[in-house]
């Protein structure tokens, strides 16, 4: 799995990468070479100009020799492959290859065809018209510029009368480039992009494996074991959380998830226990309660007849106590095998508050006790057993009721929400003016059998209360002023779930 | 009729058979015994017996098809069962075939004594007790006070609160079965009651103990404060300033079903 991914997201990337590179190389060149092209065709103009305007003069004086000159000098500079000016007629007049004066120009010669190709002559052209490019001999690429001479009133009265002023063009002056500099960069670009894309490729693609690797693969790979060690049995096994990204998030619910599985697993095993135990019971206790019906009923028989005061009636008295302790021992195993788990449903703690309310109300009305409520409206449910809580409020009500005591006081119940690091939570409140609760007593109130009413109280009630809060999750904490009242804050998990923090986590996640 | 039977105890264990055999004999009674359902049955046919006192568990066909045969051929003998152990289901299950009451083993010789008096006295003045309590109705419910009463078989009774409580009685029938009450073992706030198992214990002379099972399964809240100055409440209004305790509910959707919704019989 691990290399299948990896490679396919190396090819993907190779390719995409490949693609792009070779759109950009390709658009690139190509636009170079455009701009290379168009600076030469414009140094040619330049330099057609330059030469039309220097040989002007001294082809008005009709001085033919300085016109060789000039065209000579400027044929020799580097990248200037020709010079060339002919008549209308196609007779080369001048030339720096003097070869060539007095040779005829082919009127389809690329040099010609601008002007000649709809066979009638255009006598004003574009630049670009003017211009191209073409093959010369031994396949050297040339650019050639074409430059016609106008005839102008200067030239047709001038002494010389050459030209009549009929003509509108004279010549065409045509001057040839050399692209060989062009060509050569041109390749050597291309040799440079042949080589730079491969590299980029390699480069992003090792690049990207890396990351892959590290960022992706690695946590993977350590998920991947982990839930290898806890397939393997282990429920103990935690993640330790380093990152702060999905991977963070991911191994933080693989943790709670082990966590939730384990407490499932226990729970299991703890049923299952219980259920062999119970079994294993009922067929103990339905095997002992026969020979020990038959204890009870001869022991009691023989009780009945022994004398008085003698020494075997008070041995009977001990087996007979002793068989029904049997007895006892038995139920007791029973009962225990026996328990069902207690029935949780959706409860609002406002009807839970007025049930307890409604039972003790009586109890409060005769000792002349005000009973203030101020409970939220759509209170969230919370799970649990209702008939439980309502114990848990009548116990703190009794409580309240009794630490007030006959000469009258006030009790505040109140019920609210309150958001704690472990979730939303309902906030249950009672409150008594009561006589409060020594210092050195709070730690104790919630211990069994902890009681200062004497014989009045047995001590059991905040034991409940703390044994039903505990079964839902809840928590429950008592501030008393001594003299001055007592407050118990019941917080009951609404919900109840294993981690109910990784909901808020991923609701302002970006995703 | 030949024999005169008051009980016909069908058991196959050899020593609670004897055991309760011998304790029957002391009461003066006519004892029969049978070691399964077709040996009972042979009995019956040839006697006309009071009382049945039978296991549960049984070699062959089970003491719940005893009930029933017994139920429907010999509808004025009552059936009174003994449980390997007691279980919700048993106790509701015995009520609901039919029988008078059931007795789980290990008994001993006071408990025993109880549930069979109440069983003959029941037998022996039969029309004037079933008039006492109606079967299972759905009549219109006459007043407030038959307002969502659930009995237990003719034993002992629910009857729930607005509030959210119940509280948990003795049937009218119960009390005119009773010797002289003596004393009232009831369990203490706090505790739980379950359905089906001891609500509360009535001693009378002799060491005679008469068990009251609960109704309901809950957390004892209070016993009536009234019941422990005059026991007599029990004997004068079982079903109204009588009750014996208050208690919260635990399983109360679950557990009602299993009862029977009738009002009281007496007033
Ligand atoms: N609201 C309160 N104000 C002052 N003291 C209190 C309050 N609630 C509890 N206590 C103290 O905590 C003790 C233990 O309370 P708990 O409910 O467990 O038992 P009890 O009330 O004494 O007896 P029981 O509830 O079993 O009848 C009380 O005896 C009392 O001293
Ligand atoms: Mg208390």
């Amino acid at each position: 799995m691990r290399s299948q991914i990896s490679h396919r997201l190396m090819v993907a990337v190779a390719a995409t990468i490949l693609v792009a590179f070779s759109l950009f190389g390709v658009s690139l060149i190509v636009s170079q070479h455009e701009a290379m092209t168009s600076e030469i065709e414009l140094q040619a103009n330049q330099l057609s100009e330059t030469i039309k305007s220097s040989t002007r003069y001294a082809m008005l004086r009709n001085r033919p020799d300085q016109v060789h000159e000039i065209i000579d000098t400027i044929g020799q500079q580097e990248g200037i492959d020709q010079v060339r000016i002919f008549n209308k007629e196609g007779k080369v007049s001048y030339a720096d290859e003097k070869a060539l004066i007095g040779s005829l120009v082919d009127k389809d010669a690329e040099s010609c065809y601008a002007c000649h190709a709809a066979d009638a002559p255009l006598e004003r052209l574009s630049m670009s018209e003017r211009t191209r490019t073409f093959r010369a001999n031994g396949g050297r690429r040339a650019l050639g510029i074409i430059n016609p001479i106008y005839n102008t009133p200067s030239c047709s009265e001038s002494d010389c009368h050459a030209h009549p002023a009929s003509q509108t063009v004279l010549g065409v002056l045509d001057v040839t480039m050399s692209l060989e500099s062009v060509d050569r960069q041109m390749a050597a670009n291309r040799r440079r992009a042949l080589i730079l894309v491969p590299a980029a490729i390699l480069a992003a693609s090792g690049m990207i494996w890396i990351l892959f690797r590290s960022l992706v693969l690695k946590p993977m790979q350590r998920l991947v074991e982990a839930t290898d060690v806890v397939a393997s049995g282990n429920l103990d096994y935690r993640l330790e959380v380093k990152r702060n990204d999905e991977f963070g998030r991911l191994d933080e619910s693989f943790n709670a998830m082990t966590e939730k599985l384990a407490e499932a697993q226990k729970q299991i095993l703890q049923s299952n226990k219980l259920a062999s135990l119970g079994q294993l019971t009922a067929g103990i206790a339905h095997e002992i309660n026969n020979p020990l019906t038959g204890v009870l009923t001869y022991s009691s028989f023989l009780l009945k007849r022994a004398p008085a005061d003698s020494e075997m009636k008070e041995d009977l008295e001990t087996v007979v106590r002793e068989a029904k302790r049997c007895r006892e021992i038995v139920k007791g195993l029973l009962d225990f095998s026996r328990q069902v788990p207690t029935r949780k449903t959706s409860i609002d703690c406002n009807q839970v508050i007025d049930r307890a309310l409604g039972i003790v109300d009586n109890q409060l009305g005769v000792r002349n006790i005000q009973v203030t409520k101020t409970l939220q409206t759509d209170l969230p449910e919370v799970t649990g057993d209702a008939n439980q809580l309502v114990q848990v409020l009548i116990n703190l009500l009794v409580n309240a009721a009794d630490a007030i005591g006959d000469q009258g006081g006030e009790i505040f119940i109140s019920s609210g929400v309150k958001d704690l690091n472990g979730g939303r939570h309902v906030e249950i409140k009672v409150a008594d003016t009561g006589c409060g609760i020594p210092r050195d007593q709070v730690d104790q109130v919630f211990d069994p059998f902890f009681t200062s009413k004497g014989t009045e109280g047995t001590g059991l009630g905040l034991a409940v209360v703390w044994g039903i809060v505990q079964e839902h999750g809840g928590a429950i904490r008592v501030d008393s002023k001594p003299e001055r009242g007592t407050t118990f804050t019941l917080l009951l998990p609404v919900h109840f779930t294993l981690r109910p923090t990784t909901t808020e986590d991923t609701d302002d996640a970006p995703m | 009729m030949t024999h005169r039977c008051d009980v016909l105890v069908v058991e196959d264990e050899l020593v609670v058979r004897e055991a309760a055999r011998k304790i029957l004999l002391e009461e003066n009674l006519a004892v029969a015994m049978a070691n399964d359902v077709d040996e009972a049955v042979a009995i019956l046919e040839g006697t006309s017996c009071r009382l049945v006192l039978t296991d549960l568990m049984l070699p062959g066909a089970s003491g719940f098809d005893l009930l029933g045969l017994t139920r429907k051929r010999w509808p004025s003998t009552e059936v009174v069962v003994i449980t390997g152990y007691a279980t919700v289901d048993h106790a509701v299950m015995t009520f609901r075939e039919g029988a008078f009451d059931f007795v789980p083993k290990p008994f001993d010789i006071g408990e025993l004594l109880g549930v069979v008096r109440r069983a003959l006295r029941f037998s022996a003045d039969r029309p004037a007790l079933l008039a006492l309590a109606p079967s299972t109705s759905e009549d219109e419910v006459a007043d407030e006070r038959n307002d969502s009463c659930y009995f237990l078989g003719r034993h002992s009774w629910a009857r729930l609160h607005t509030d959210g409580s119940a509280t948990l009685g003795v049937a009218e029938t119960f009390p005119r079965l009773l010797d002289k009450i003596e004393q009232l073992e009831l369990p203490a706030p706090e505790e739980h009651s379950r359905q089906g198992q001891l609500l509360a214990r009535i001693l009378a002379q002799g060491e005679i103990v008469y068990r009251v099972w609960s109704p309901l399964s809950g957390t004892v809240l209070a016993a009536n404060p009234r019941i422990s100055h005059s026991i007599d409440l029990i004997d004068r209004d079982p079903c109204g300033a009588g009750w014996l305790i208050r208690i919260i509910p635990h399983d109360l959707d679950r557990e009602l079903e299993l009862l029977d919704r009738r009002r009281f019989g007496l007033e």
